[in-house]
């Protein structure tokens, strides 16, 4: 939660004071971890390959980890494999699934953004927080979760925390 | 043979060829050896010249040319000037091994290393033989590889770091990889590729987000950032080898950059669970943590030095992110950059593998990231990179030479490398979306 500036405290007061009460869900980020179910469907594929910068394909071989031998007049023959077992991290589709829901049911609070390095509320982040007041007028008995994120500026590390 | 006496007929070798390169005198002086040695931290060493005939093959192998893949890993070892056979006059396309003749007159033309390939079929594989000559000498000797035609790339870049470790003792960085994160269908998930940016291979399926890759030192596991359980990322392993995916650091809050240690024993990373961010160590079975930094502002992003006795990191104790070191064991904090020799802003280092310099992104005075080096005594300092493109997440090669990194600088974020001289600028991905967050294997 921290802009590219020092007024990142600013930004997260003035976070705070706007959305006293009223929930503010989905930042930049997790906009983008929802917005696709497609990828999903390749759980559990064998590690695809993709071209390479002129698009030539092929498998990999991890000839990585057998050491160098040095050459000589007449040399072993070196077994150059392609990579070794799964290599893929199996999409767990329950979690995959549960995260989506809980995430669409978020959606029903729209955003609030600031410009870059203020902390003055664009008018659509005016209009987004009046809305969402509604519907917390509407559902009094609602937990929120109020959140500050970032965008990409500034560097990617240091713009997480 | 011993260590020491392995280096020091690699030094004569590597004299002689020094001194061929001088041109008239060549077999004057061959006898008279002055010794050259290749030092890879020095900027101005003098390169081997080689010359590569074109690999005669026997079957279609997908793909480049043998030849020219073993050129662009030569070139890219910066240790070699890779010369044209045909400007000398001498036919590159041979049916058969050049004769002492062809490997005489290389010579003279001060090609002093020279190297021919053939591919046979074998079955459903093919057998690739690599044959190094030296003008003086003749045949020094070859490398043989079997596998499938998918992995000839791959047999050829051993080779090329065969005649890198026989020239210089080193293990040469053709062989390794590069862990990156790509953008698809709006996650985004982790990918690793060749060095050279072929046969990329995509590791996670999480439609969720993954950051920040790192290897272990002997290349089997990547931990990374995952956000797949919701809010709070934690630091996940993935086992290369088998699979196996497991959560290392999951504590309540955020759980970022991390970093293995040189030994693959211990790693480093920042954790918010104490409030705000703060750096860990944690041993590699996820089990023993041991706090490193306590302070009120954010401390993050650590990288250890070569020997795993000292760590750089980004701090914003003065108020801005500025890196500071410290030891190991958290104590001896001192800064590294100041707001008035480095600028404002300077993050994500990254100390090289020798030890020498470290990497890190720098804001300019339009605010846009650029890649800058400074020494670990803060004596040496300079901006790697110019233009008007954010340049990030700065990784080394393990020969210390490169260094692999994001940036905007063709339109949308991709990944590229270059020489720590700043010549060398190569684009690495294109496919995608976005493609970032690069981490680069040892050998």
């Amino acid at each position: 939660m921290r802009s590219l500036t020092g007024q990142t405290r600013y930004v997260m007061v003035a976070a705070m004071f706007a959305l006293v009460g009223i929930l503010a869900l989905g930042g930049c980020s997790k906009q983008n971890v929802m917005s696709s179910t497609e990828s999903a469907g390749k759980a559990g594929a064998a590690g695809t390959t993709e071209g390479g910068p002129s698009g030539s394909g092929g498998s990999l071989g991890e000839s990585g980890s057998a050491p160098l031998q040095g050459f000589s007049k007449s040399p072993p023959e070196e077994a150059v494999k392609p990579p070794t077992p799964p290599l893929v991290a199996k999409a767990d589709q329950g979690e995959i699934a549960a995260r989506q829901a809980r995430e669409a049911a978020q959606r029903r609070l729209a955003d609030i953004y600031f410009a870059y390095d203020k902390w003055a509320l664009s008018s659509e982040g005016m209009k987004n927080l009046a809305q969402s007041a509604e519907v917390l007028k509407q559902n009094p008995a609602a937990k929120i979760l109020i959140e500050g994120h970032c965008d990409e500026r500034g560097s990617r590390e240091y713009n997480m925390v | 043979m011993s260590r020491r006496g392995q280096r020091s007929a690699v030094c004569r070798q590597v004299g002689l060829l020094a001194l061929v390169l001088t041109g008239s005198a060549v077999f004057a002086v061959a006898t008279g050896a002055v010794e050259v040695f290749i030092d890879a931290t020095r900027g101005a060493i003098q390169k081997i010249p080689i010359a590569i005939y074109s690999f005669k093959s026997a079957t279609p192998v997908p793909g480049q040319p043998p030849a020219d893949v073993l050129k662009a890993d030569l070139r890219r070892s910066l240790l070699f000037d890779v010369a044209d056979l045909e400007r000398f006059g001498i036919r590159a396309e041979v049916n058969s091994q050049p004769g002492p003749e062809a490997i005489q007159k290389a010579g003279e033309a001060g090609l002093a290393v020279q190297v021919w390939g053939t591919l046979v079929p074998r079955g459903s594989e093919i057998v690739m033989e690599g044959t190094l000559f030296e003008s003086s000498r003749g045949e020094v000797g070859r490398k043989r590889y079997v596998g499938s035609p998918e992995v000839v790339r791959h047999m050829v870049h051993r080779l090329a770091d065969e005649i890198v470790f026989h020239y210089t003792g080193e293990q040469g960085i053709a062989r390794s990889q590069i862990a990156f994160v790509a953008e698809r269908d709006g996650a985004k998930e982790l990918f690793v590729m060749d060095y050279d940016g072929y046969n990329r291979r995509r590791l996670t399926f999480d439609a969720s987000l993954n950051l920040a890759p790192a290897w272990s030192p002997d290349r089997r596991r990547l931990v990374f950032v995952s956000y797949r359980k919701g809010d709070d990322p934690r630091i996940e392993e993935l086992d290369l080898f088998t699979g196996a995916r497991r959560a290392l650091v999951a504590f309540p809050g955020l759980n970022i950059t991390p970093e293995w240690s040189p030994s693959g024993e211990e790693l480093a990373f920042a954790t918010t669970k104490d409030g705000n961010s703060e750096i860990y160590k944690v041993d590699r079975y996820g089990r023993r943590f041991e706090r490193l930094t306590d302070h009120v502002a954010a401390d993050l992003a650590p990288t250890w030095s070569p020997t795993g006795r000292e760590l750089a990191f980004t701090s914003d104790r003065g108020g801005m992110p500025q890196l500071y070191l410290m030891s190991a064991d958290g104590t001896n904090v001192r800064p590294l950059t100041y707001r008035d020799q480095q600028g404002s802003y300077n993050t994500a280092a990254a100390w090289s593998p020798k030890g020498d310099w470290i990497a890190y992104v720098c804001r300019d005075e339009r605010r846009i990231l650029k890649l800058c080096l400074i020494s670990p005594d803060g004596q040496q300092w300079r901006q790697l990179t110019t233009g008007n493109s954010n340049d990030e997440s700065p990784s080394w090669s393990a020969d210390g030479r490169h260094i692999a990194f994001s940036s905007t600088r063709n339109g949308r974020r991709d990944i590229y490398m270059i020489n720590t001289d700043g010549t060398g600028l190569e684009r690495l991905t294109t496919g995608g979306t976005s493609n970032e967050d690069p981490a680069w294997s040892g050998p």
